[in-house]
């Protein structure tokens, strides 16, 4: 390695869980690179180039991911956001433990585009599953250095030193020691790492064994808690800019209309009326003041063209016209074995239909960001999850070079999917060289929540077949998304402002429908799957994007409720009819996952204290009816099974969710605590999407536009118990620990199945349709005698 | 635009806007405070709350010049640098996610432990049933106002509301708190690498 070269001081400070750290201008991007105008913000973030340009931080450099301080407290730069799952805190575990520092002196920055690498922000939960691994290698290969570094100011071999909590000691003599501030607080390690891309950067030291790590698998508070309880955090609708601007859109009021005229009369004299910016059928207003921005936007006179053809059915005829529509691409079919004459030959045959409604993200707050044009750049202060993709996407919208573009990422209300399709940072960017100042937007509610991305829709047609024993021998699984023409990477052609300009590419992407990811052993099986289209599929509100596990919560909703009702008509308790499923002779190499699988059902059903018995029970003479069910789901290494007790009301339609238990094996767990809660939630979100969430609309537009037109889950629907169990679940003594897998998306798979099954097993009625609204459940009641 | 002076937080503010300009943008944008967020702008979701006169208001659908008296608002819940027991429930109990409502969960708790100070599950239910949270930490969040009320009752306490006397009391609680808690990371109960923890 090089001799580290001096480089000017950097002032320190360190308050309310942020770290603010200010150097004179430097050339390079990256941790050692100068912000003067993001410090003259207020922006509470390391800076990289200034004035600009912003070139990408190099993750072959030491120096791009971590800084050790004079103090001797390290700072952490990584290319990912979080979106509220306290991954922050576990990168901080993690790299703490490789670079031998203690947890508390350290810190973190995540997700700007030109201080951090591109490790492509948040998205699949492979955070610590895959972007945690050249992150512990980069701190071990620090580590190693300073090793080294120790080595020649001390005279002693390497083999001889021992270092804990950033102090280096000779074994034999503990009084000869130094700190890695004292060896290179304040400069670079200049040390070039290898790997053909950021996942795979490495240096030459090798990774801990798990029995040596230390912070990972305790439970350190999230350190950046403190700050949003009390008020101080500096989220990304925060910022504020010397002669900074507020703009609203006016949207088309249905879907694929066309822009006729603006009449500006009724704005013109409005106080504090900039401009109103229009191109094709995007309009938006600008304003000195926000709430005049509000006005101006509601009072602006446009005439629009509505579109001779509906753009799409309503939602009560979205199933009938996604059976009858013509897909627009196919995957599939994946046969194994015979299915057709197994289910010929059955002893019983059982055939369901299920539907998944669109259901949108309705981020608790709309989207937004601000864009200062100052000084031929372009910098976008945002709280997109995918800031680096955001960058890309907006350098290309507007003509600029990649440099000249930066994202600064910023909190927000919750990720899940919309901001990796975050409009709201290329209308800022567009409009803030329209107008020539920083200009800052944001939607209003009614919009976010009927033209934000939405979750596909889903149809499903199942087929299963029972021999005379109740064994299950054959399964035939059609799925067909309404998911044509997907967004949701942030692209120049494909985000709502470029639709609206009309720029679009020629190519709508395919989209996708899915198969069920269990590790059920089914002798005779097919599995299929179509895409369909809804007329209109460009400047449409019902336009599908990534949602939290994009296809899983439908598709497992389908899977796990037909096991179920396979399960019934074997007469079988439904997690032994699953554990047959699971034990089946293997004649695949999925042995080690089906073992992984079963100690997750058993672990759930021992938490829950499962007496088995066949679903349904006898049906209460009460007016609440009481259940259980059980669904499970294996997605990306990660296993999740999830029991739920349900309490109907039978005059009512009622459904309370009353008690949830979750079993959940992510492999090695960093922060069980903050795990434990993340489990919470994704149950609970998913729960919101089982009794309350589907985007409903006319043949033209979306009718949900806020939370009593579009209902979410409320304090009053949460369960009065959650246990969760955090299973390490590798069954084999011999090797007892995991690598550390993704947790978050999996845990919203199985938990609308769980509270379909757990009704079916409270009232013997089967609800196939999503959500479990109290009307639909009351109405499926009385069809039932109930 | 009109003159408008508004106490906030301790403060007199004086500002010159529209007299129906909602609190929430007065708040944000002239008095810089970061506390109450725009959620909705229709008084739906919480986002936006603060307290006024002892009520949980909706700042977005509160015109400014209606607000004669004085407005709290989260960063000023918390006294001589202590949190108020709430906010310190909150970080004890690890209640939020992205925390964006959190706003709106800590300032209506807090309105709901003044008039309550004993909640039953059902009141605390009933009592926070109209402020949103999108990262669902309902469960957490009613957690921390037991563990709140836990805290508030063990203080000396005037009726009905949290005296500055009850905050000192609390200063030298946390500080105990604190030092119990040194030495962190926290380690929890139950070990990652366990079989089963």
């Amino acid at each position: 390695m090089k001799a580290p070269t001096n480089i000017p001081r950097r002032d320190f400070l360190k308050g309310s869980g942020m770290l603010i750290v200010g150097i004179s201008a430097a050339a390079a991007a990256g941790p050692f690179a100068a912000d003067a105008s993001a410090q003259a913000a207020g922006v509470p973030r390391p800076g990289a180039g200034g004035a600009g340009p912003y070139p990408d931080p190099d993750f072959r450099q030491l120096d791009s991911w971590i800084v050790v301080h004079e103090n001797n407290t390290a700072t952490f730069y990584v290319g990912k956001t979080d979106c509220g799952q306290g991954t922050g805190t576990a990168f901080r575990q993690m790299m703490s433990d490789e670079l031998d520092i203690a947890y508390d002196k350290t810190s973190c920055v995540m997700g700007s585009t030109d201080v951090t690498v591109d490790q492509g922000g948040s998205g699949g939960s492979d955070a610590i599953q895959t972007d945690g691994w050249p992150m512990r290698r980069v701190a071990a290969e620090a580590r190693r250095v300073l090793l080294e570094m120790a080595s020649t100011r001390l005279a002693v071999p390497v083999a001889e030193l021992a270092v804990s909590d950033a102090l280096v000691t000779v074994k034999s003599d503990p009084s000869k020691k130094v700190t890695y501030g004292e060896l290179i607080g304040g400069k670079r390690f200049n040390v070039t790492l290898t790997g053909n891309n950021v996942d795979a950067t490495t240096g030459t030291a090798k990774v801990k064994a798990v029995q040596d790590l230390r912070s990972v698998g305790q439970s350190p508070e999230r350190y950046d808690i403190p700050a949003k309880v009390n008020g101080s955090l500096k989220w990304a609708v925060d910022v504020k800019l010397p002669g900074m601007v507020h703009a609203r859109n006016v949207k088309p009021p249905v879907a694929g209309a066309t822009l006729v005229s603006i009449d500006e009369s009724a704005v013109r004299n409005l106080p504090g009326f900039i401009k109103v910016v229009s191109k094709g059928n995007y309009v938006a207003v600008v304003c000195e003041r926000e709430e005049q921005a509000i006005a101006a936007s509601s009072q602006l006179k446009v005439q629009w063209h509505k579109p001779a053809a509906s753009p799409f059915p309503t939602s009560d005829d979205l199933y009938a016209y996604m059976r009858s529509a013509t897909p627009t691409s196919k995957q599939g079919p994946t046969v194994k074995g015979d299915p057709d004459s197994a289910l010929a030959g059955a002893a019983t045959v059982v055939e369901a239909e299920y539907d998944m409604p669109f259901q949108g993200h309705t981020a608790f707050a709309p989207a937004h960001a601000l864009a200062d044009p100052s000084n031929g750049q372009m910098t976008v202060y945002s709280n997109d999850m995918k800031s680096y993709g955001m960058r890309n996407g907006i350098a290309q919208f507007l003509g600029m070079p990649r440099d000249q573009v930066r994202v600064v990422w910023m909190e927000g209300p919750q990720g899940y999917g919309r901001t990796a399709a975050d409009d709201a940072g290329f209308e800022a960017a567009y409009l803030a060289r329209e107008i020539g100042r920083p200009v800052r937007v944001q939607w209003m509610r009614h919009e976010e929540t009927a033209w934000d991305t939405k979750g596909p829709a889903f149809t499903f047609k199942m087929r299963g077949g029972l021999d005379a024993q109740g064994r299950l021998v054959a399964l035939d699984y059609n799925a067909q998304a309404a998911d044509y023409c997907h967004v949701g990477y942030n692209e120049a052609d494909t985000v709502l402002i470029a639709q609206l300009m009309g720029r679009r590419r020629a190519t709508p992407a395919a989209g996708s429908a899915g198969t069920p990811s269990d590790m059920y052993e089914i002798p005779n099986k097919r599995t299929a799957s179509q895409v369909v289209s809804l007329p209109l599929f460009w400047e449409t509100p019902i336009r599908t994007g990534n949602l939290r596990d994009p296809n899983g919560p439908q598709i497992t909703f389908a899977a796990e409720s037909f096991i179920d009702e396979l399960a019934a008509a074997a007469k079988a308790d439904p997690i032994e009819f699953r554990m047959r499923l699971l034990t089946g002779a293997a004649t695949d190499d999925s042995g080690f996952k089906r073992a992984r699988s079963i100690a997750v059902v058993k672990a759930a059903a021992e938490a829950y204290g499962w007496d088995p018995r066949p679903s349904p029970k006898k049906i209460d003479s009460g007016t609440i009816l009481t259940g259980r069910g059980i669904a499970y789901s294996y997605r990306n290494q990660t296993v999740v099974a999830e029991i739920a007790d349900v309490e109907v009301n039978r005059r009512t339609g009622h459904v309370w969710v009353k008690r949830l238990v979750c079993a959940h094996d992510c492999g090695l767990v960093i922060n069980p605590e903050t795990l434990r809660r993340t489990i919470e939630c994704g149950m609970l979100h998913a729960l919101s999407r089982a009794l309350h969430e589907e985007v409903r609309f006319d043949g033209e537009k979306p009718t949900g536009v806020d939370w009593i037109t579009h209902p979410s889950l409320r304090h009053t629907d949460t369960p009065a118990a959650i246990d969760v169990v955090l299973v390490n679940g590798d069954p084999n003594p011999k090797r007892p620990d995991l690598p550390h897998y993704g947790a978050g998306e999996t845990i919203c798979k199985p938990l609308i199945a769980a509270v379909a099954n757990a009704i079916f097993d409270a009232t013997g009625v089967r609800l196939r349709r999503v959500p479990f609204r109290d009307a639909r459940v009351l109405e499926a009641l009385k069809a039932a005698r109930v | 635009m009109s003159r408008i002076t508004l106490k906030v937080n301790g403060s007199a503010h004086t500002v010159d806007v529209e007299p129906l300009t909602p609190l929430l943008y007065v708040l944000r944008n002239d008095l810089g405070l970061q506390g109450p967020r725009f959620g909705c702008g229709l008084g739906q979701c919480g986002a936006c709350a603060v307290i006024i006169n002892g009520v949980a208001t909706r700042s977005c659908v509160t015109p400014c010049a209606n607000v004669r008296s004085e407005i709290t608002t989260l960063e000023g819940l918390a006294s001589n640098g202590t949190l108020h027991p709430v906010q310190q429930a909150w970080i004890d109990e690890q209640v939020p996610q992205c925390g964006f409502c959190q706003n709106g969960q800590i300032i209506t708790a807090t309105v709901l432990l003044d008039k309550n100070p004993n909640p039953s599950d059902t009141q605390i239910r009933a009592g926070m049933a109209g402020t949103l949270c999108r990262c669902m930490t309902y469960y957490r969040v009613q957690a921390a106002i037991k563990r709140a009320a836990a805290t508030i009752a063990g203080l000396p306490r005037k009726s009905g509301d949290l005296s500055a006397e009850a905050h000192k009391a609390k200063a030298s609680l946390s500080a105990e708190a604190r030092s119990a808690k040194a030495g962190l990371p926290r380690r929890s109960a139950e070990g990652a690498k366990a079989g089963v923890a």
